[in-house]
């Protein structure tokens, strides 16, 4: 089986809180013109699982404490087939697993490394929300700001005279 | 040389009995009837001119009705319905005849000269009229005795009627020489300079000899009645027509090549200046090319934006976001690889040795051993473990492969992102330059005037190639010209040798001869009058006219030249031989001094010497331009009589006091009490004359204000 | 003379230069200019009168002609 191949979460169920369902469609393409500009400037995640992979990495960003409430209702939004290709997003799943376990082992555990994964979606979601909303502009400059700014906390420019402003 | 003595009217219009002297003499030419409006002035310039011309010379009114002689206020009940108009203008004609000998001989004589109409009045407004045949007494020693020559005949020849608005002139309508439609004036210029520079006469008499030396040459054929000498003279005749048709052809392609000259000339102007505002065509493709500019622009900034978004998909950003995870995991799993376990050797090394039937201590792995069991035993107990660890060392590398990516900052999230949006920007500038683009390129198009450029310079391609054309026609129609005439020489040497063969004929060959004569002194003098005198009526023109606005700076620095054109324009030139409308660039002082310019340069040229009448010459003047015209007419004029009101007199006393020979003042009954301070001594309405300069007033012309006004000063020896 | 008539006649004499008196009969300018000027008043006079206009012309220019053949105009 080659490396593009790989993908032990197929079967296994990507969710995200039925609180934000509808923030959730409103800021993701999957049943909109994926083609038109001014929709990707209001809705800048072009399908679900990009918004559940941007939750997940901007709670462990965060450093955000991985807490959720049993009682937290969730949505299964996709299987983990639509994962099938996103070869970077698998390891890094995995990786993120291992560090958060300190067990490499935990791998072979998928259902493990799908429900952390889960969990770490549903607490970085409502911060990517307030991300799309923080600011006068629309939902795709607002969310390039604050994304920036936290990637530059995580990975300092090595250049201090980059701007930091957001690009447009 | 005509000078006007004195004049009376009875019972024409306001002039109920009304009796003007006039200034005579060079010394002072001047004389002065000063009168407010509507108290006489036009009405006493068509009294004289109805006086010398009878009923064609009156005014012609609109809707048709006829130009009432009789006073307005005429009482019927009181006077009776039949009104006697009379006029008695008393002149001096003064002529220079050639003697046979080419000397000069001055003869005066002193004419008076009676019209007479009366007019039946009807109910309302009608009223019918008869005139009378004028009479004209010349004075002799045995008193006045009516000549026998017919008067119209004899006043023609001395002041023709086509002249009639040049030498009795109302200042406001005599701008008609400039004013009006391109083709009323170019008539009225044309038949002004023709008449009075005899054209018309030349052309008529010349018209008539030809048909005389025409009709000479066939009785001459007739009379001979040889063949050979009918058919020269046919062809002769024939010859004449021809040429006149060549010449008129050459005439016509003259003339409009001219009117297609003036016609570019125009054209381009009309191109020029809306070139100026800008080309309509240009704007409007540059305008769709900023549009499809726009367009392209609106597609950039789309396709951008979808670029930038897909950034947000992208594994660099979870890289990014995880990048201190990467590490720890790293941290993790290094131990592990460095001991070997990952990725795992073990399942491989077994494989390898069961493949090969001995083990690494060299005993049989061969199938059925127990040896061979174990080892199999062995690899199912650790697939699942060898795979997880399998799967590590791929993570281990995977992970080496991040921490590599993210040392490398132009990799990195932000560097992309910075780059994507610096995409977005250049897109948003394009596309905000074409509309920027779009909305100068709408403000000129909306400046432009309207025209169709495209059409106009059609237009001048198409006026450029008619000139061509024409040019072409005079060539051909001269060649021809020359070459009928060069025939026509022949034909006529033929036909004279003929002739001189027979004696008898001796007699008609003289009257050929003397007709041909005659045909070329006119020939001649029409080329004369129509090309230097022309233009030395234009020169004179312009001159004087140049001479009065010297006075005024504002059209001084504009005008440069005034001239008439063959084709009896007046026009007016400013710098660069920029052709002015008289109706726009010259104010009204301008065209009064043009037309006055035109009308003495015309009498001066034509040598004709007729007292010049104008009725408020002055109007619409002011300050030294005034004081020039005044100047200049009475230095050109041999008798010149100015009707002005007390505004055109105004700065101009000095002039007057010392240009003036006589002088009288006109007042209207019907302005007391409003205008007149003394109520007149009659019940109908009537113009008063009273002796008073410009410089006094009395109690029949006071008016109000002139008691307080410093240049006058009160006559009390008038009578009423 | 007449008004406008007086500088006809100087261009009338000018123009007759180019006559060449002595192909014609002593004295023949003047001849000519009278008749011509007898014209002009003719067509002035027609102007404001019928005239048999045509007939007049042609005969002032018989009577030219006349003067030639008194002359012993050769031709």
């Amino acid at each position: 089986m080659t490396l593009k191949d790989y993908n032990p979460f197929t079967q296994l169920e990507l969710r995200l809180p039925d609180a934000y369902r509808d923030e959730v469609t409103k800021y993701s393409r999957t049943f909109a013109d994926t083609g038109s500009s001014s929709k990707a400037e209001d809705s800048p995640f072009e399908r679900y699982v990009d918004l559940w992979m941007a939750s997940i990495c901007v709670a462990v960003a965060e450093g955000r404490e991985v807490v959720v409430p049993t009682a937290t209702k969730t949505w299964r939004f996709e299987y983990g087939s639509r994962l099938q290709g996103q070869t970077a997003w698998i390891d890094l799943l995995q990786l993120l697993a291992i560090t958060h376990f300190q067990d490499p082992l935990v791998v072979a555990d998928a259902r493990k490394v799908i429900d952390l994964a889960n969990v770490f979606a549903a607490t970085g979601l409502p911060v990517v929300l307030q991300m799309l909303t923080d600011g006068h502009d629309r939902p795709l400059w607002n969310l390039s700001m604050r994304m920036m700014e936290l990637i530059l906390t995580v990975l300092p420019d090595p250049d201090d005279s980059y701007e930091t402003e957001p690009p447009i | 040389m005509l000078e006007i003595v004195e004049a009376h009217f009875q019972n024409y219009r306001l002039l109920r009995d009304t009796r003007v002297a006039f200034s005579t003499g060079r010394e002072r030419p001047l004389t002065v009837i000063r009168a407010e409006n509507e108290s006489g002035k036009t009405t006493l310039l068509t009294a004289l001119q109805w006086a010398f011309f009878g009923d064609d010379a009156l005014p012609t009114l609109r809707g048709g009705q006829r130009y009432r002689l009789h006073p307005l206020d005429w009482d019927t009940s009181r006077q009776g319905r039949r009104v006697e108009i009379r006029a008695e203008v008393t002149f001096r004609f003064r002529s220079l005849t050639t003697t046979p000998t080419g000397g000069e001989q001055e003869l005066e004589n002193e004419y008076v000269l009676q019209r007479i109409a009366e007019e039946q009045l009807g109910d309302g407004n009608a009223f019918d009229r008869f005139t009378r045949q004028p009479t004209l007494l010349q004075r002799t020693q045995a008193g006045y005795t009516p000549i026998e020559t017919n008067p119209a005949v004899l006043i023609d020849s001395m002041i023709p009627y086509s002249l009639k608005d040049v030498f009795f002139t109302d200042g406001d309508r005599a701008l008609a020489f400039i004013e009006a439609s391109q083709d009323a004036k170019r008539e009225r210029v044309r038949n002004a300079i023709r008449s009075l520079l005899g054209l018309e006469l030349v052309e008529a008499a010349q018209k008539h000899v030809a048909k005389a030396l025409s009709d000479l040459r066939r009785a001459n054929s007739a009379a001979q009645g040889g063949n050979d000498f009918d058919r020269l003279t046919s062809e002769l005749n024939g010859l004449d027509d021809e040429i006149e048709a060549a010449e008129a052809r050459k005439t016509a392609a003259r003339s409009a090549q001219a009117r297609l000259g003036e016609e570019i000339v125009v054209y381009n102007e009309r191109l020029e200046r809306a070139l100026v505002k800008g080309d309509r065509e240009a704007l409007s493709q540059q305008l769709r090319r900023a549009q499809d500019d726009r367009e392209a622009g609106e597609h950039a900034v789309a396709s951008s934006i979808r670029d930038y978004a897909a950034l947000f998909r992208d594994s660099a950003l979870a890289l990014n976001l995880l990048a201190p995870v990467i590490s720890q995991a790293h941290a993790l799993l290094q131990p592990l690889h460095a001991q070997g376990r990952i990725p795992s050797t073990f399942i491989p090394l077994l494989q390898e040795r069961l493949r090969s039937g001995v083990c690494i201590c060299g005993r049989s792995l061969a199938d059925g051993t127990p040896e061979h069991r174990h080892v199999l035993d062995q690899l199912a107990g650790r697939q699942l473990e060898d795979e997880a660890n399998d799967r590590l060392g791929q993570l281990f590398y995977r992970a080496e492969t991040f921490i590599d990516t993210l040392s490398n900052p132009g990799d990195r999230w932000v560097a992309q992102l910075r780059m994507r949006s610096a995409r977005v920007d250049d897109a948003r500038r394009q596309r905000k330059r074409a509309e920027e683009t779009i909305r100068e390129t709408q403000l000129m198009l909306e400046q432009v005037p309207d025209v169709d450029i495209v059409e106009l310079r059609r237009q001048i391609k198409d006026a450029t190639e008619q000139l061509t054309k024409q040019a072409q026609e005079a060539v051909l129609a001269e060649a021809e010209f020359i070459g009928l005439a060069g025939k026509k020489k022949i034909v006529e040497r033929e036909r004279e040798q003929i002739l001189k063969s027979q004696r008898k004929l001796s007699r008609q060959r003289a009257n050929e001869q003397a007709a041909r004569d005659l045909l070329a002194v006119l020939n001649g003098t029409i080329n004369v009058l129509r090309g230097e005198k022309l233009n030395t009526v234009s020169d004179e023109m312009n001159r004087l006219f140049l001479d009065m606005i010297v006075a005024d700076p504002d059209q001084n620095a504009i005008i440069r030249k005034a001239e008439i054109t063959p084709d009896y324009d007046i026009i007016v030139t400013g710098s660069r031989d920029r052709r002015l409308d008289p109706d726009v660039d010259l104010n009204g002082a301008s065209r009064r001094a043009l037309t006055i310019a035109f009308i003495l340069a015309l009498t001066k040229v034509s040598e004709t010497a007729a007292p010049n009448i104008i009725d408020t010459p002055l109007g619409m003047t002011a300050g030294q331009v005034k004081r020039s015209i005044l100047e200049a007419a009475v230095r050109e004029s041999t008798q010149l009589v100015l009707l002005l009101t007390r505004d055109e007199i105004h700065r101009t006393e000095d002039l007057l006091d010392k240009y003036t020979g006589s002088a009288c003042t006109f007042s209207n009954t019907a302005h007391y009490p409003l205008q007149l301070v003394n109520a007149p001594p009659f019940d109908d309405q009537r113009v008063m004359v009273c002796p008073c300069n410009h410089r006094q007033y009395c109690a029949t012309c006071e008016r109000l204000h002139d008691a307080t006004d410093g240049t006058l000063r009160q006559r009390t020896d008038t009578v009423r | 003379m007449a008004v406008n008539v007086r500088h006809l006649t100087h261009l009338f004499r000018e123009q007759a230069e180019v006559i060449d008196e002595a192909a014609r009969i002593p004295s023949y300018r003047l001849e000519l200019l009278r008749h011509l000027t007898a014209v002009i008043e003719f067509e002035q006079e027609n102007r404001v009168r019928a005239l048999p206009i045509q007939q007049r012309v042609t005969e002032e220019c018989t009577r030219l002609g006349g003067k030639l053949e008194e002359g012993n105009w050769e031709g």
